[in-house]
């Protein structure tokens, strides 16, 4: 079969690609390499109640052994959206000893849009510099200006909530009116505010319709109604996914094709033309082979599965994997490092509570390395948390049984107010993945094989994560204050995986070009996460949808050129 | 036959239908066996029946129904079987068996014969005892990280564990708090808030959301 385009993979950045592929009149087919999921009927545990759960949101024993990677996020293997991650049994892949990678995937039809933090921000101009300044990595082939109409463009289609606060470290944009912060929360924001000059509490933006406007009713897209149940699928498509936003729109032109069960296991090449011709499919289920065809290629399947497809995509023309003259494919593995920050107790404001479940929280923007202020290393980070009380289970940290132990765990507990960091982790083409020589998949592809590990700049970074943190709470009048710096986890628990194909002004050093098409082949173009240069501190789909509506729109006009 | 066909013709006996991808959730069979045959799925029918009066010792019936209303004993029976391994397994029912033990030192009766007041004597024990293992693990801790051994103490208490009244009342807890009876009597639960107000006054007697 042959098409105007293929794109591999359903999640965010797939999503994107054939929504404006088919809305410029392209004949689209999109693949995706795991099962159907239908909006809404599709979300089996979306309203179910605590007790509906056979063991109550718990990780079975079993169920800890198969989603052995998940296990190391601490909560994607929970009873109630494990069905949306995957199982890492029977989707292994392999780590050097000492140099592990956490890689959390989710292969079905919208891929991880169905569980993505939400979390919505805009890298800032000097993100797009930084490289260059401080000789890491390769330069950003675009810079702030390119990309911020297509900021101004993806976030009005996907809404996203949040306040216009006027930072030019977090460039504001095209926001749905914000969520609100809790009592504590504001009075938190206030006292850093005074204590720390150039320190912000903000709002998180994070892509929920807090007000929708018309064009989001036609696509069955209704305001969010708080459940904070977000990751087992909203069956009011209030959060940007694929089935809520991206897909219905792009099956309204009637130009796309969506096959899922599809694993795509290389991209064909011809010698003569130099280009590429279509895909290699494996049919997850039956293993049958197909080859579609099509004249551009968009390779969305997240940034290591997308590259894993370039290096088994071998040819004379490219023996180490398209694209790789530069043998920067694999390498430069970044992610936000986490898992630092503090958590303290608030006293005061005992008479105030909340109604209903914010599936957000405050953001503070990065302030480290930022105008007058130095470090001992490079970048920064940002702190997401938020404040609440404490719940029945603050019972199992006390001793206690009994008739006025049980009345006491009914009644709201003492507010306790929570932050931690994201800190950007800086390209190091040390930090790669590779295809196993040997072990492959049931499907016959061959395992990927990480070896990454965080780096001096992260490791020094951390300390001021957690130290700010908790100087922060302490000045905020919190108590107990415990600041915490896990470093047991690995590249990856971010579920932020970036770097791998990145973008470059040279083919010597990067894989792709200005407008995310590979260097040496014109008609395959990458925007995942794969393409990024550098990482930022801030949570990053944001940016690859913003990529991959300029990349198509350039495709299209490439093509209607006849130069693709 | 390994777990999981053990587990997929545990699910086909009962009638349930095991579909991919999520071949880890044919362990709904434990709930499904438990609610079919009415019978505990890892307990005897005498642990059955002291995890319940434990239960309902923890968390009583006050103004609203305590842990046996809820069942919370059933939820502990599956906990125990589908998410803890084997060493907290063996662990859980030696708490059981211990808990037996002091009550027949002290009242010559099973926990399940004793009056409330002689069960929440027994429970203060456990308490204690559970406070007193953590404080000599913690104590063993931090001998190994200054190179200090105490010969006085057995190699058994040395190792890192969950003492069983913690268990036992982490399980109590989730399984009340996540019933029914526990988020819409005990605690307020709405399924649909529909708003979010970030500041809202604390009425007299508000119950906390139960999620």
């Amino acid at each position: 079969m042959t098409y105007d385009a293929i794109v591999v993979g359903s999640g965010i950045s797939g999503g994107w690609a054939a929504k404006e592929l088919t809305q410029k009149g392209l004949k689209v087919l999109m693949l995706e390499r795991g099962r159907d999921i239908k909006h809404i009927e599709g979300y089996e545990t979306a309203t179910k109640n605590p007790w509906d759960f056979p063991h109550r949101g718990r990780v079975t024993t079993l169920a800890a052994e198969e989603y052995w990677a998940n296990m190391r996020t601490g909560y994607t293997a929970n009873e109630e959206w494990r069905h949306h991650f995957e199982n890492d049994k029977e989707n292994p892949y392999l780590e050097k000893p000492g140099r592990q990678v956490d890689w959390i995937r989710g292969y079905h039809v919208g891929g991880r849009s169905l569980m993505w933090g939400r979390q919505s921000y805009r890298l800032n101009k000097e993100d797009f510099l930084a490289n260059a300044k401080e000789g890491i990595g390769v330069d950003w082939p675009i810079r702030y200006e390119d990309l911020a109409p297509w900021y101004t463009y993806v976030e009005g289609f996907a809404g996203i909530s949040g306040a216009k606060d006027g930072l030019d470290v977090l460039p504001d944009g095209n926001f749905l009116p914000p969520m609100q912060m809790n009592c504590v929360e504001k009075e938190v924001k206030k006292r850093v505010e005074k204590a720390f000059a150039g320190r912000h509490i903000i709002m998180g933006r994070t892509a929920h319709l807090t007000e929708p406007k018309q064009f989001h009713y036609e696509l069955g897209r209704a305001a969010c109604q708080f459940r904070n149940q977000c990751m087992r699928g909203c069956p009011y498509g209030a959060y940007f996914s694929t089935q809520a936003a991206t897909l219905p729109a792009a099956m309204k032109t009637g130009k796309l094709t969506l096959r899922p069960d599809s694993i795509v296991s290389e991209i064909l090449y011809d010698e003569q033309k130099g280009k590429a011709t279509g895909v290699r499919v494996i049919d997850q289920n039956t293993k049958q082979v197909r080859e579609y065809y099509a004249r551009i290629i968009f390779l969305n399947a997240s940034a290591f599965a997308s590259t894993a497809i370039l290096m088994n995509s071998k040819s004379k023309r490219f023996p180490n994997g398209m694209g790789n003259d530069s043998d920067q494919l694999g390498r430069n593995i970044m992610d936000h490092h986490l898992a630092v920050g503090a958590s303290g107790t608030y006293e005061g404001l005992e008479d105030q509570y909340y109604y209903g479940r914010r599936a957000n929280g405050i953001y503070i923007p990065r302030y480290r390395n930022w105008g007058n202020d130095k470090r001992d290393y490079v970048r920064g980070f940002g702190y997401q948390g938020g404040a609440g009380r404490a719940g029945w289970n603050r019972g199992n940290g006390v001793e206690g049984f009994g008739a006025d132990f049980k009345e006491s765990l009914t009644t709201p507990g003492q507010w306790t107010m929570s932050i931690g960091g994201f800190g950007e982790m800086i390209a190091d083409p040390n930090n790669r993945m590779t295809l196993s020589p040997d072990q492959k998949d049931k499907w016959g592809l061959p395992l990927i094989v990480f070896d990454a590990a965080y780096g001096e700049n992260e490791k020094k970074m951390r300390k001021d994560m957690m130290n700010d943190a908790a100087e922060m709470l302490e000045a905020a009048g919190c108590k107990n204050v415990t600041p915490y710096n896990d470093e047991s986890k690995h590249p990856g628990i971010g579920i932020h995986e970036m770097g791998t194909a990145r973008m470059g002004r040279d083919p010597k050093t990067s894989i792709l070009n200005a407008h995310n098409q590979i260097h040496t082949v014109k008609n395959v173009f990458n925007t995942d996460g794969a393409c990024m240069t550098s990482a930022s501190c801030v949570n990053p789909s944001l940016t690859y949808m913003a990529l991959t509506a300029r990349a198509a729109d350039f495709a299209v006009k490439e093509m209607k050129k006849g130069n693709l | 036959m390994n777990r999981r066909d053990a587990l997929m013709r545990v699910a086909a006996l009962v009638g349930t239908t095991v579909s991919l991808p999520a071949l880890a959730d044919t362990l709904e069979a434990s709930a499904i066996r438990r609610a079919t045959t009415g019978k505990p799925v890892f307990f005897t029918a005498d642990q059955d029946a002291t995890v319940a009066e434990l239960a309902e010792t923890i968390i009583p019936t006050t103004k609203t129904p305590g842990a046996k209303a809820a069942k919370v004993n059933e939820i502990i029976d599956i906990l125990v079987k589908d998410c803890y391994k084997e060493a907290d397994q063996k662990q859980f029912l030696e708490g059981l068996a211990q808990t037996n033990k002091l009550s027949q030192d002290a009242y010559g009766k099973a926990f399940v014969q004793l009056d409330p007041a002689q069960r929440i004597e027994i429970v203060k024990k456990l308490e204690a005892d559970a406070k007193q293992q953590r404080a000599d693990m913690a104590k063993a801790r931090a001998q190994n990280a200054s190179g200090q051994q105490d010969v006085q103490m057995p190699n058994e208490k040395r190792k890192s564990a969950t003492p069983f009244f913690t268990m036992m009342k982490d399980l109590t807890l989730t399984g009340y708090f996540t019933s029914e009876i526990g988020c819409t009597q005990a605690l307020e639960y709405v399924a649909v808030p529909g708003r979010y107000e970030g500041c809202v006054p604390l009425k007299p007697g508000q119950k906390a959301w139960a999620i």
